[in-house]
């Protein structure tokens, strides 16, 4: 869960009773979700605001309460939320009289049935109530769990800005006309109505906030600063935008009620105002680079890492002469904003402007690891392929948090389950025992001993991951159609194409192209697993069932000639085809069993992702030791990577292996690389030649981090992480690890920022 | 331990460095043979000295678990108590590289250095990066092979039959200059460019240093000179041991000699050859100091440059 980031963060939990009482008022008043989430909208916002801090630019900072009601989940929780451990925790510790704690116990067991997770996860079908019987994957281990959530919202940003706010009521009136003449029911139009209105009066809000800061304040420049927030607050009730500045200012304040995590194509719906002040002098470019440097600290402050997306370049923009022009600031803007976000993202293609992939590639030589880079020229059309849609719309592709496909204000595709490969090829092995939990799970199927060859076993095993698959992609549609009953997330709606056309609330039928994403952990592990055992248990048999399953079952505590048979058996990302062919098969079985459910449960598409975040370390704590030699609890590899310190051939290799995965029946997958500061300082040109190889042969995506002291010292107490760390000096051989501890000490002394 | 017959059919490699980028021009892959004729004092790559396998103990990645010494018959695994906890000890001098041990070692911390390829293994390991060599750098150079070592001439029947099946590659072969004459003539039209080393200037120093003489080397330098090979010069520069006035000029005075070289390189004297050397369980040759820092370097190239010489990187 996020903290955010703001000065003076509340210190006790009114502001959850007050918005808790305020909820209860509404359900009682009302019958309509729209209503009464305008309701609790009213209860959140301007409440749950902070006020514009010294160093900020615009206005709009948020921490969202304990309770409260979101989209993503990220940001407190999803829909209508409560953060079960923390009010607790306050229960126990906090101070405060009698009625307070009255309040707090109140409003805990209000919220424990009724918030927005529960009843979704509890009425689920019954067919999936066996099948995914928790939602604790952290704190257990299951093989596959739903995620509640609505994640990736990429609202219509240009529509925002052209119309601005009484542009987007004339449209919401205009529409409720048609809805009487009709006779249609106009309840959503006016909750539309009043939820513009909303963000109207918090504009109005932070308006009277930056005039009292502005009179309470000596500093002049600080005096010009909030005048300008004053300025731009007032016109953007009336008026659209007709400033980057207050571009900037509604979008990010729009986003901020929702609360948003993805800021879309920022390049495009800025571009023209950018390119507008600077050349009318408006603006200087530093004045220009000044507001990207604040508006990215804002998206900061919200501090959800896996989140905070800014998309630039790529196929596809209206305007590609003025997004370009500011996509080099914005360059410059996450260059010199040392924060973990926003995720800069650039989408190029032959087409992209060499100064901005100079300015791309010279950010990530600093260190940044952004901008994450994505490849039109690969992704266009295999997205295209992917999500069965045109080249226009496949253009607007958008890769949320961590990594997973949208369209532009198109189509929703949440990541909703997560799977994890390696705890299911463990089921496999024991028939369907899992013996962390000591209890069966999944479908019964045939142990390792009981199969007589390698295919014989892998069928069982993909017998498994199809049973959680399909079970995955019907709770996905469950989730969106349960969600559209109770939740129109009017802000969202308004700005997403087909909803105000429709009449209906995003998930209700507002938005015709909805996708799912199934998130799957331990691939990589298990096609090292799988290469394994082909070789030693089928080929060579040097390596009995019962052998492998005492030695996992110990965790390899005196059974290392075995763990260490495993560890030396072929492993991805070597450019070695004997795993890799095993790891690409399975990643296409698990393709395209996704794939097929789409037309099964009803949804546009459903599509897996193999991505980063921390679920390749959380999940993996509740799988035991496997057969590629890893020990029990021990990470999984992140993504499409190689498991940590088994790619020992060196980048050419890596970067082989990665370029072997088709793009085209899945969803996003993530690629890290990582060099040293003085690979990258030495062998600039060839590195950057590697990499454009690796994208020209298929390289679909990557995310470069270039490795500075902080990450040579872990490399130094964690070796066993870092193997492919490699020092190059002319004539040399010899890895990073491989190096004496005082040697090591001594490089790492001389790398300086 | 014991010297292994040298296979022609087979060589004996100790690393094979895809991705390699300060060995020739462009991306290249780098063979680093076993065995030399040498004896460098300040030699980062100890594990090349003899042509047959080398047993390395890693104490740093060693973590204790002793699994190795219940499957060392000759003993040279054992476990001390050191600060009141058990730790590992190994003795080069009892093993006979029977690599049982390896088996067990989930660590990484022991190894056995020194695999044998035919010419088409070694083919087979390289042509996954044909792809990379290709790449045209900005001074459109192309990358490929590099022979390294050791001393890859003294293995010079067995590249030779593997040049023949690398038609259209770049080949580099950086070498000591130390082998018969004959031996560079055979391989001469093979070769797309030679690093040469020039070590000491002084022949007496040379062999102190260096163990052997350094007339052979200058007169293979001369041959591949006048027979038109592509050269680039390597200088590797130690403090207190060439970093003098009197060196420098004789590197300024070879360059100006053989003015048709591609240039010069400066190879300064870096100490990451120290971990192997106490892995290996070699002796300390005395050469054990700081890395030259880039102000030092630098200097030295000023220097030479001081004598007209401008080709010197």
């Amino acid at each position: 869960m996020n903290n955010f980031k703001v000065k003076n963060p509340r210190e006790d939990l009114q502001y959850e009773i007050n918005f808790t009482n305020a909820y209860r008022e509404a359900i009682n008043k009302y019958n309509r979700p729209e209503e009464i989430e305008v309701a609790s909208l009213k209860a959140q916002f301007p409440a749950a605001l902070h006020p514009i801090q010294d160093e900020d630019l615009f206005a709009g900072r948020l921490q969202m309460g304990l309770v409260g009601l979101g989209i993503q989940g990220q940001t407190g929780g999803f829909g209508y939320y409560m953060d079960e451990e923390k009010v607790t925790r306050e229960l126990e510790f906090a101070t405060g009289n009698a009625k307070y704690r009255e309040d707090l116990h109140d409003l805990l067991t209000f919220w424990k049935s009724k918030n927005t997770t529960t009843i979704i996860f509890n009425q689920r079908p019954d067919e999936l109530q066996d099948i995914f019987p928790s939602m604790e994957w952290k704190k257990e281990p299951l093989p596959a769990c739903p995620i509640i959530r609505m994640a990736g919202a990429f609202i219509d940003y240009e529509k925002l800005l052209n119309l601005g706010l009484n542009g987007l009521m004339d449209l919401v009136r205009n529409r409720r006309k048609v809805a009487i003449d009709n006779n249609e029911d106009v309840v959503i139009y006016d909750c539309m109505l009043e939820e513009v209105e909303l963000v109207k009066s918090v504009c109005a809000f932070y308006c009277s906030q930056a005039i009292k800061l502005m009179n309470n304040t000596d500093n002049p420049q600080r005096k010009i600063e909030l005048k300008n927030i004053a300025d731009a607050l007032l016109k953007i009730q009336m008026d659209p935008p007709s400033s980057m500045f207050e571009a900037l200012q509604l979008s990010w304040l729009y986003g901020l009620l929702i609360p948003l995590l993805q800021h879309g194509r920022v390049d495009e719906y800025i571009g023209d105002f950018y390119v507008h002040d600077i050349d009318n002098g408006i603006i200087t470019e530093d004045e220009a680079l000044a507001m990207l440097q604040s508006f990215f600290r804002l998206i900061n402050h919200m501090d959800s890492e896996t989140d905070g997306r800014v998309i630039i370049g790529g196929y596809g923009r209206r305007n590609p002469k003025n997004a370009d022009r500011v996509c080099l600031t914005i360059i410059e803007a996450c260059r010199t904003v040392l924060e973990p976000l926003p995720q800069t993202t650039l989408r190029f293609n032959s087409e992209t402007p060499k100064a901005i992939w100079d300015a791309a590639m010279n950010c990530i030589e600093e260190g940044r690891t952004y901008p994450l880079l994505y490849n039109d020229d690969i992704l266009v059309y295999a997205i295209g392929k992917a999500f069965d849609v045109s080249k226009e719309i496949a253009e607007s592709y958008m890769p949320l948090g961590c990594g997973e496909f949208e369209f532009n204000h198109f189509s929703f595709g949440s990541p909703n389950g997560s799977a994890n490969s390696l705890k299911m090829l463990e089921l496999a092995i024991r028939g369907g025992y899992d013996h962390v939990s000591n209890k069966e799970m999944g479908p019964k199927v045939k142990s390792l001993k009981a199969c007589t060859s390698y295919d014989e076993f892998y069928e069982e095993y993909k017998s498994i991951i199809s049973y959680y698959i399909v079970a995955q992609a019907k709770f996905q549609k469950y989730e969106y159609d349960i969600t559209g009953k109770m939740h129109p997330f009017l802000l969202v709606s308004m700005l997403y194409d087909g909803c105000l056309e429709s009449g209906k609330a995003i998930f209700n039928g507002g938005c015709a192209h909805l996708t799912g994403a199934l998130e799957l952990y331990g691939n990589v592990n298990s096609a090292n697993a799988l290469a394994a055992i082909k070789k030693h248990i089928f080929e060579e048999k040097t390596l009995t069932v019962d052998a492998l399953v005492t030695a996992m079952d110990h965790n390899f505590y005196g059974y290392d000639k075995i763990r260490k048979l495993l560890l030396d058996a072929p492993k991805y990302g070597n450019d070695d085809d004997y795993v890799d062919d095993i790891y690409i098969d399975l990643h296409n079985y698990i393709a395209e069993k996704s794939r097929e459910q789409a037309s099964a449960v009803g949804l546009k598409a459903y599509l897996y992702v193999t991505i980063n975040n921390a679920q390749n370390t959380t999940l993996a704590r509740w799988v035991g030791a496997t057969p590629d030699g890893r020990k029990s609890g021990m990470p999984m590899a992140n993504a499409n990577n190689p498991s940590p310190g088994t790619d020992k051939n060196g980048l050419t290799a890596m970067l082989n292996s990665l370029a072997k995965l088709s793009h085209d029946n899945h969803a996003g997958a993530v690629q890290n690389m990582r060099f040293t500061k003085e690979l990258m300082a030495s062998s600039r040109e060839k590195v950057h030649r590697a990499l454009i190889s690796y994208f020209v042969r298929g390289g679909a995506q990557a995310m470069i981090t270039v490795l500075g002291k902080e990450d040579l010292y872990n490399a130094i107490q964690k070796p066993e992480e870092y193997k492919d760390l490699i020092v190059r000096v002319g004539g040399f051989s010899a890895r990073f690890v491989d190096l004496k501890k005082d040697i090591q000490q001594e490089i790492y002394d001389r790398v300086t920022y | 331990m014991t010297e292994l017959p040298i296979n022609t059919k087979k060589a004996r490699v100790f690393d094979i460095q895809r991705f390699s980028l300060n060995d020739g021009p462009g991306i290249r892959t780098t063979i680093f043979f076993k065995g030399c004729p040498l004896r460098c004092e300040w030699c980062h790559n100890p594990e090349s000295f003899l042509s047959g396998p080398q047993f390395l103990y890693n104490e740093s990645l060693c973590v204790n678990c002793m699994e190795c010494i219940p499957v060392c018959l000759p003993g040279a695994h054992d476990k001390i108590e050191y600060q009141g906890q058990e730790k590992h000890v190994f003795d080069h001098e009892l093993c006979n590289l029977c690599g049982e041990c390896v088996k067990v070692c989930c660590y990484e911390a022991l190894k056995i250095i020194g695999k044998e390829y035919s010419t088409k293994e070694l083919l087979d390991e390289l042509k996954p990066d044909l792809v990379y060599y290709e790449l045209p750098n900005e001074s459109l150079e192309r990358g490929g092979i590099t022979l390294s070592g050791g001393e890859p001439m003294n293995q010079v029947d067995f590249i030779a039959d593997f040049l023949d099946l690398t038609d259209g590659i770049h080949i580099c072969m950086d070498t000591s200059g130390y082998a018969p004459p004959e031996n560079f003539l055979k391989i001469l039209p093979k070769i797309d460019l030679f690093l040469f080393d020039y070590k000491v200037t002084d022949p007496e120093k040379h062999i102190y240093y260096c163990g052997v003489d350094n007339a052979l080397i200058l007169s293979n330098l001369d041959l591949l000179y006048h027979s038109g090979a592509n050269i680039v010069l390597r200088f590797p520069i130690i403090p207190g041991v060439n970093d003098n006035l009197e060196h420098f000029e004789g590197i300024a005075k070879l360059m100006k000699k053989y003015d048709r070289i591609e240039y010069g390189e400066i190879m300064a004297y870096h100490n990451l050859g120290i971990s192997k050397i106490e892995q290996f369980g070699m002796m300390d040759m005395g050469i054990h100091q700081k890395s030259v820092n880039k102000e030092e370097r630098s200097k030295w190239i000023s220097i030479i440059k001081s004598y007209g010489i401008h080709h010197i990187r």
